[in-house]
């Protein structure tokens, strides 16, 4: 019995949580230490040795299995070979930062501009100075003493539980709390409240700039992503095109996805030149990748993310498979440690802290 | 009331480090040296702020842990190997929670050695690192130990020691978690021996101990024969001190609780159920943690839990099978994400059912009245 201190892959919240380990089999415990969530989780977190129950993929080159050397090699061989622009690298924030950060590192060596999260289209159409607003949130504590509340196309109880009962206590005090369909108001007045959104591939920009509009006067804007570490992703600035929009214009040829998650570009990848894909999981991605490595189970990691907070928070496990095989098919001038202080350097932190809210949007 | 002792280990080294002279540490490494079980259930303590269970049979992991962890509030019950002789630490809720479980054949009793520990109660990690923080201005990182002793909050730091009365930090929204301010079994007197401070004289670095049953003794033995313990009987001015030092605890308790049930008689009952219960969004953890629940996935409550009722059936149908078992251990209110007090109404209905049918949970091996209804009796 074994128990791991890691955090919640399924949303920006990042619970914490403890992976129990008996031999082979694995279960979910509660971690009441956790500054987050306290020990509280939603049913996508208790289910959650389900989901590290799913079959893993093997490494392959053109749908045969090879040993990983062989496919961290091909991998390195046909991005040489592909047009760097016409290749396109997307993280779908669902890997570390030091995978992220080395996935960066990687893109940069062969020449590649086009990088996404997934955000691209919302981050490059946000003047400098809101940018942080859209990366990072605001700590729960201030959302529990917030005066004035106000959701906007956000249903916190179905879609992010463990923000809600912040939302509920803030009420329990007396906070107003109103929920927005921009749709149906004629204007936003969001002076002196905390707003919260959420940001995703199909939000309509138009309501991000709205509210970075009206929310000039607002205490803080919140905006909830739907992957584990979007927030470290787009700190470390793993953004610039719209991926998705390109593949679908043919404008990309080949794509390297890092941990994807099925998408409305599935149907796509089959077309592309080459696919690459490194993931902890199979899925319908990694069944039709030219290419598939293999990286360890999002628990099994070493590493950190960034929650919604801005805590930078270990994932809890030691394996660095996962970012070695990136530094390896860039080369293998830069190793792990070299990473782990450029991911610091960026955040600008000195380490992991989860009792630390260390990232702030800075302009309030 | 069984025998009564002040013991302590005889190891100086134990004695010194162990809370209250080391006597559970010594009496879990004498029943490991004796054999009487393979392995002994604790609590690993990761800092002041978490501990994790930890099943072992290495006697150097025995001893670096403490018997008592106040801002870990787990029920060990849960993490018991089937068909493994084990000695467990046990507060109350722990032991009762076991009792409930071998009736349910979840374990079986006989392989279970309970050492008892007087509890006044778990505090909550997160709102504890907050108290320190905000009433002392310490960081939580800083703090080296903290105890509750004679009404007192009383905090260890590197900074120095900082006190508060517990009836002062608990106004002010801090302290025990809600579930143990109400819970009024302080002494362990369902488990095999009971273990804890009250009574214990000034200055004395020993554990005031009670044999309660034929495990307890020999338990007790074990110590004496391994040459792991000393004791010297417990006078009666001593065990009237633990007396009216529990007593007072129960009163408190009973005092807590018709202060946080007061807040439900105060208001329209049907409306509170349904703001409360209203708010699940069916994790379903509330089911996974509780001790006594023996149904697994194909529980009849989960089969309830559908979206769209303003509060499921999957809630209700757990008031009604709990009604009568429910021990008030306080896990699921712990871990519920929609923060409704579950304990508080799951002890509403048990508490009226304990009035009415004399059966308390967790004490006996008698089978709950709900589920052994007597032809012509009283159900
Ligand atoms: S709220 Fe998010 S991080 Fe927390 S348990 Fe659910 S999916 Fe995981
Ligand atoms: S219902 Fe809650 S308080 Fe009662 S025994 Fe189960 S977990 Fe404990
Ligand atoms: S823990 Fe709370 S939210 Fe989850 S199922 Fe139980 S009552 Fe519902």
């Amino acid at each position: 019995m074994e128990f791991i201190q890691s955090v919640c892959p399924g949303c920006c919240i990042n619970c914490g949580l403890y992976i129990v380990r008996s031999g082979e089999e694995i279960k979910v415990d509660y971690r009441k230490r956790s500054p987050v969530n306290e020990g509280k989780l939603c049913k996508f977190g208790v289910d959650l040795s389900r989901y590290y129950a799913k079959e893993r993929p093997e490494p392959t080159v053109d749908g045969k299995e090879v040993d990983l050397e062989t496919a961290i090699g091909e991998a390195a061989e046909r991005l040489k070979m592909a047009s760097s622009a016409e290749t396109g690298f997307l993280c779908m924030g669902n890997s570390t930062n030091e995978e992220i950060l080395a996935f960066k590192r990687l893109a940069e060596s062969f020449g590649i501009e086009n990088i996404d999260c997934t955000l691209s289209k919302h981050i490059i159409s946000t003047p400098e100075d809101l940018k942080p607003t859209l990366s990072v949130g605001v700590p729960f504590k201030s959302i529990e003493e917030a005066d004035r509340i106000i959701l906007i196309s956000i249903n916190p109880s179905l879609q992010y539980p463990l923000l809600l009962r912040r939302v509920i206590r803030a009420e329990k005090k007396g906070a107003e709390v109103v929920m927005l369909n921009p749709a149906e108001s004629e204007s936003l007045e969001l002076e002196g409240a905390v707003v919260i959104s959420e940001i995703t591939q199909k939000t309509d920009p138009m309501l991000i700039k709205m509210i970075l509009e009206a929310g000039k006067d607002a205490r803080s804007i919140c905006f909830m992503k739907p992957h584990a570490n979007l927030t470290g992703a787009m700190l470390l600035g793993f953004y610039g095109v719209d991926i998705s929009e390109k593949v679908k214009l043919g404008e990309i040829r080949s794509l390297f996805l890092l941990d994807p998650v099925p998408g409305d570009m599935d149907d796509l990848l089959s077309d592309l030149d080459l696919l690459i894909v490194q993931a902890g999981m199979k899925t319908r991605v990694s069944e039709v990748a030219d290419i598939t490595i293999p990286s360890p189970r999002f628990f099994e990691r070493e590493g950190t993310v960034v929650n919604i907070e801005g805590r930078v928070l270990p994932v809890g496990g030691t394996s660095r498979a996962g970012v070695e095989s990136l530094l390896k098919i860039m080369g293998g001038e830069m190793d792990f440690e070299d990473v782990r202080r450029g991911v610091w350097e960026v955040l600008g932190v000195d380490g992991a802290n989860e009792d630390l809210i260390a990232i702030t949007q800075g302009r309030r | 009331m069984g025998k009564c002792y002040l013991a302590w280990a005889k190891d100086p080294e134990i004695r010194q480090k162990g809370g209250s002279g080391g006597f559970v540490t010594a009496t879990l490494l004498a029943a490991l040296k004796e054999g009487l079980v393979e392995r002994v259930l604790i609590v690993r303590r990761i800092d002041e702020f978490e501990g994790v269970p930890l099943l072992t049979d290495d006697p150097e992991e025995v001893k670096s842990c403490s018997s008592a962890h106040l801002a870990a509030p787990l029920n060990l019950s849960s993490y018991i190997p089937p068909g493994e002789r084990v000695a467990v630490t046990v507060k109350p809720c722990d032991a009762r929670a076991i009792i409930e479980r071998s009736k349910r054949r979840q374990i079986d009793l006989e392989d279970i050695y309970m050492v008892g520990l007087n509890c006044g109660g778990t505090f909550m990690p997160v709102r504890t690192m907050e108290a320190v923080s905000d009433l002392f201005g310490l960081d939580p990182g800083d703090v080296l130990g903290f105890e509750v002793s004679k009404g007192k909050f009383l905090v260890e730091a590197r900074s120095g020691t900082y006190t508060l009365p517990m009836v002062e930090l608990e106004r002010m929204g801090y302290g025990r978690r809600d579930p143990c301010r109400y819970c009024n079994i302080n002494i362990p007197v369902m488990a095999d021996l009971a273990c804890g401070d009250a009574g214990v004289p000034p200055g004395m670095r020993a554990t005031f101990v009670e044999i309660l049953t034929d495990k307890g003794d020999e338990l007790f033995e074990a110590g004496i024969k391994t040459s792991m313990i000393e004791f010297e009987e417990a006078g009666e001015e001593e065990i009237e001190t633990r007396v009216r030092t529990d007593r007072r605890m129960s009163e408190d308790a009973d005092m807590w609780w018709d202060e946080l049930s007061s807040m439900i008689d105060e208001v329209d009952h049907l409306s509170y159920y349904i703001n409360e219960l209203g708010r699940c969004i069916h994790c379903g953890s509330c089911k996974i943690v509780c001790p006594v629940c023996a149904c697994k996935d194909d529980a009849k409550c989960l089969d309830m839990g559908r979206e769209g009722y303003r509060i499921s059936l999957y809630n209700l149908i757990r008031l009604f099978h709990l009604m009568d078992s429910c021990i008030g251990c306080g896990q699921c209110e712990d871990v519920c994400p929609a923060d409704i007090p579950l304990t508080m109404i799951h002890q509403r209905f048990e508490r009226r059912m304990e009035k009415e049918l004399g059966y308390r949970p967790g004490f006996e091996m008698s089978k709950p009245p709900l589920q052994e209804p007597e032809p012509g009796g009283k159900v």
